[in-house]
C-alpha cells in the first residue's frame, strides 16, 4: 500500500500544512537545525490553517539571544513521481533586537520518503540546502510557560492565547458555571454520516473523514453536556434506503441539533436545473445509477428541516459534475475535542446552543468536481473541521458565527484545490444556503 | 505563492539522490509494456454487468459490455502504450469524488498476460487497471490528471473513426 511509503515527517507535515482534521486548529511544531557556520536554531511553528502559519525562530548570534518571526504558506504537489510539501517563508521580522544582520526566511521542503525536512534560505544556491536535525509535534506536556517564553514576550497576544490553549492560564481553569441557554429542556446532537467507505477510489478518505467527524462531534456533545445520537450509513449498508430510513427514524426535539454529512461520489443529471448535487448511494460499480441509487442533497435538507430541530446543518462533500444520464422520472421529489483545553468552551457553547435555523452547503458548484485524498480526507470536510476549530479557538477575538464557519469552509476547500496548492486539481467552489440566526 | 524554479530544482536534486518509493506509481506491472503484442481499443458501457447477467451473444471486457471496436494503426497503438506508462497522466495523491462512468477500454496483450485500462473520461477522469488472472496482480484505480495524454490519444482515434 502506498501509504506505507510515506515518512513520519511527511505525514506530520501533511497534517499540519493541509489539514487540522486530526489536530486542533492551532498546532505547534518544533524544528531544530544548524547552519553551515554552526549556529543552532530552534523554531516554533504555529499553524492556524493552511494559509496562516508562522515560525518563531530562536538563536544566538552577535552575542545576543534573537527571535525572528517568519510567515509561511504551504505548497503541495508531486514532481518526478514523488510527492513534496513545501513551506515557503516570507516577511521575516525580529521580535527581539535585530542586531547588525538580518534574517533570510527559510523554506522547508518535506519529501515523502525522507524522515526530516530540508531547509534553504537561498533558492539560488544549492550548497545552502540543509537537513533539519529534528521535527516534531508538540504535545501539551511539552508546552510550559518557560518554553513559550523562549519565543514570545510576556505581553504578546499569541503568548497569552497559547497559555490559555494549553491550560497554563489559571483563570481558565476555574470551574465555570454553565451559561444558561435560551431554550429549555434537554438538547441532543444528532449526527448522520453517510460515507462510502467501501468504494475503491475514495473509500479510504471517506473512512478517515467519518472517523474525524464522529470523534469531533461526540467530543462537542460531551463538552456541552448534551445528548448525542449517531447514525452511520457506510460499508455494505451504504444505500439510499438506509439514509431514508435513518432520517425517518430520527425524531429531533425543538432544541436539538441535527448535522448531516455526506462523503461519497456526487453528480448531477445532464438535464438537472437545481444547483445541489445528487448523492451517489452505490457502493459497488456493478450497480447502475438510477432513481433507486441517487439521492438529492436538497431532499435531505428539506427532510431534516421539516423535522423541526433548532439547528440543522447539511453538508455534501462530493462532486457536482454532470454525467451523461438524464434525471429519472419519479413520482416523488425526491474535535475530536480530545478532552483538551485547546478550544474556548464559551465560543463552542455559543455556536451550538445559541443559534437556530438551517444551513446546507456542498463542496462544488454545478459542473465542478470535488477533491479528496487518502492521507487527509475530503478537502471540504477537512476544511469544515479546520474552520470549526478556528471558530472556537482562543486565538480568535470575534464571536463564534456559523456564517464565518461556512464561508471559511468553502474558501478553505477552494484554496486546497487551487493550482498553486494542488497541481493536478481543478478549483472547487462550494455553495451554501444560509438561514441561521442568533437565538434572540 | 508559486514555488521558485530553483527551489524545484533543489527538490529534484534531493529526490534524485533518494529512492522515492513511488518512483513508478504504476507498480511492477509496467514491465508488461515491454512485450505487448497487441493493443485494442473499445467503446464500452458505462457500468459493468455481473457475470451471471451477461448476454452470451455480446462481448464483454472486464465485465463491461463492448459497444464498439475501434481499429487502430501501429502508430496509434504505440501512442496508447506510451500514454499508458507515462506517470504524469496519473494523480497519485488526489481523487475526485465523482462516479466512475466508463467509456473506453484499452487492452494490452502479451504472450503471457493481459492488462486492460477501463477509462472514465473527463470531467470524472479516472482509470481502472484490470489484470488477467494469471498475473496475480490486484486491480487498481487511479485518477487521471486534467488534460492527460491517455484520453488525448484515445480522442484522436475516436475523432478519426467518426470522420471515416
Amino acid at each position: 500500500m502506498r501509504k506505507l511509503c510515506y515518512s513520519k515527517a511527511f505525514f506530520i507535515f501533511a497534517a499540519l500544512c493541509f489539514t487540522a482534521s486530526l489536530l486542533p486548529a492551532q498546532d505547534l511544531f518544533e524544528l531544530k537545525f544548524t547552519d553551515k557556520l554552526g549556529v543552532k536554531y530552534k523554531g516554533l511553528l504555529v499553524i492556524f490553517n493552511d494559509t496562516k502559519m508562522y515560525m518563531r525562530i530562536a538563536y544566538n548570534a552577535e552575542n545576543m539571544y534573537k527571535v525572528v518571526q517568519v510567515d509561511y504558506s504551504s505548497e503541495h504537489g508531486d514532481t518526478d513521481g514523488s510527492e513534496y510539501l513545501a513551506l515557503m517563508g516570507s516577511n521575516p521580522r525580529f521580535i527581539t533586537q535585530a542586531g547588525k544582520y538580518g534574517y533570510n526566511p527559510d523554506h522547508l521542503i518535506f519529501l515523502e520518503d525522507q524522515d526530516l525536512p530540508y531547509l534553504t534560505d537561498d533558492p539560488d544556491d544549492s550548497s545552502k540546502l540543509l537537513k533539519a536535525e529534528s521535527f516534531r509535534t508538540l504535545s501539551q506536556k511539552d508546552i510550559t510557560d518557560a518554553y513559550l517564553r523562549e519565543f514570545y514576550a510576556s505581553e504578546e497576544a499569541d503568548y497569552k492565547a497559547l497559555r490559555k490553549m494549553f491550560g497554563l492560564d489559571l483563570s481558565t481553569l476555574h470551574i465555570k458555571k454553565t451559561p444558561p441557554n435560551t431554550y429549555t429542556g434537554a438538547t441532543t446532537l444528532h449526527l448522520v454520516i453517510a460515507a462510502n467507505t467501501n468504494i475503491g477510489d475514495i473509500g479510504m478518505s471517506c473512512a478517515r473523514d467519518q472517523s474525524s467527524l464522529t470523534a469531533e462531534f461526540k467530543g462537542i456533545a460531551s463538552s456541552l453536556g448534551i445528548g448525542y445520537k449517531q447514525y452511520l450509513i457506510n460499508g455494505d449498508n451504504f444505500t439510499k434506503s438506509a439514509v431514508v430510513s435513518s432520517l425517518s427514524s430520527m425524531v429531533p426535539g425543538p432544541n436539538d441539533i441535527v448535522i448531516f454529512v455526506y462523503r461519497g461520489h456526487g453528480f448531477r443529471w445532464s438535464d438537472q436545473q437545481s444547483a445541489w448535487p445528487q448523492l451517489d448511494m452505490r457502493s459497488s460499480p456493478y450497480t447502475r445509477i438510477d432513481a433507486n441509487t441517487a439521492l438529492d442533497l436538497d431532499f435531505v435538507f428539506k427532510t431534516i428541516k421539516a423535522k423541526g430541530g433548532r439547528l440543522n446543518i447539511v453538508l455534501g462533500d462530493c462532486c457536482n459534475s454532470s454525467i451523461d444520464i438524464t434525471s429519472p422520472i419519479t413520482g416523488s421529489e425526491f474535535l475530536a475535542m480530545q478532552a483538551n483545553n485547546n478550544y474556548n468552551s464559551d465560543k463552542l457553547r455559543d455556536l451550538f446552543m445559541n443559534y437556530k435555523g438551517s444551513l446546507m452547503a456542498t463542496s462544488a458548484s454545478p459542473g465542478e468536481v470535488s477533491w479528496a485524498n487518502n492521507a487527509n480526507g475530503g478537502f471540504f470536510t477537512v476544511s469544515f473541521l479546520q474552520s470549526l476549530r478556528e471558530e472556537i479557538s482562543y486565538m480568535r477575538d470575534d464571536t463564534a458565527d456559523w456564517r464565518d464557519l461556512i464561508t471559511n469552509t468553502v474558501n478553505g476547500a477552494k484554496r486546497k484545490s487551487a493550482k498553486g496548492v494542488c497541481s493536478n486539481c481543478t478549483t472547487q467552489n462550494g455553495i451554501y444556503h444560509y438561514d441561521v440566526t442568533p437565538k434572540n | 505563492m508559486a514555488m521558485p524554479k530553483l527551489l524545484m530544482y533543489l527538490m529534484s536534486v534531493v529526490l534524485l539522490g533518494s529512492k522515492a518509493c513511488n518512483s513508478n506509481i504504476l507498480g511492477d506491472f509496467a514491465k508488461i509494456f515491454k512485450s505487448v503484442d497487441k493493443t485494442e481499443l473499445y467503446v464500452i458501457d458505462a457500468f459493468p454487468t455481473p457475470a451471471q447477467e451477461q448476454d452470451l451473444s455480446k462481448t464483454y471486457i472486464a465485465d463491461y459490455k463492448v459497444m464498439e471496436y475501434l481499429p487502430i494503426s501501429a502508430d496509434e497503438a504505440a501512442s496508447l502504450k506510451l500514454a499508458a506508462v507515462n506517470i504524469r497522466n496519473y494523480d497519485a495523491l488526489n481523487v475526485k469524488s465523482c462516479p466512475f462512468m466508463a467509456k473506453y477500454a484499452v487492452r494490452f496483450t502479451t504472450a503471457k498476460e493481459q492488462l486492460t485500462y477501463i477509462i472514465s473520461p473527463t470531467p470524472c477522469g479516472k482509470t481502472r487497471l484490470v489484470f488477467s488472472a494469471n498475473t496475480k496482480i490486484k486491480d487498481k484505480s487511479m485518477d487521471l490528471t486534467p488534460e492527460n495524454g491517455l484520453e488525448a490519444a484515445i480522442q484522436k482515434i475516436v475523432e478519426k473513426s467518426i470522420v471515416k
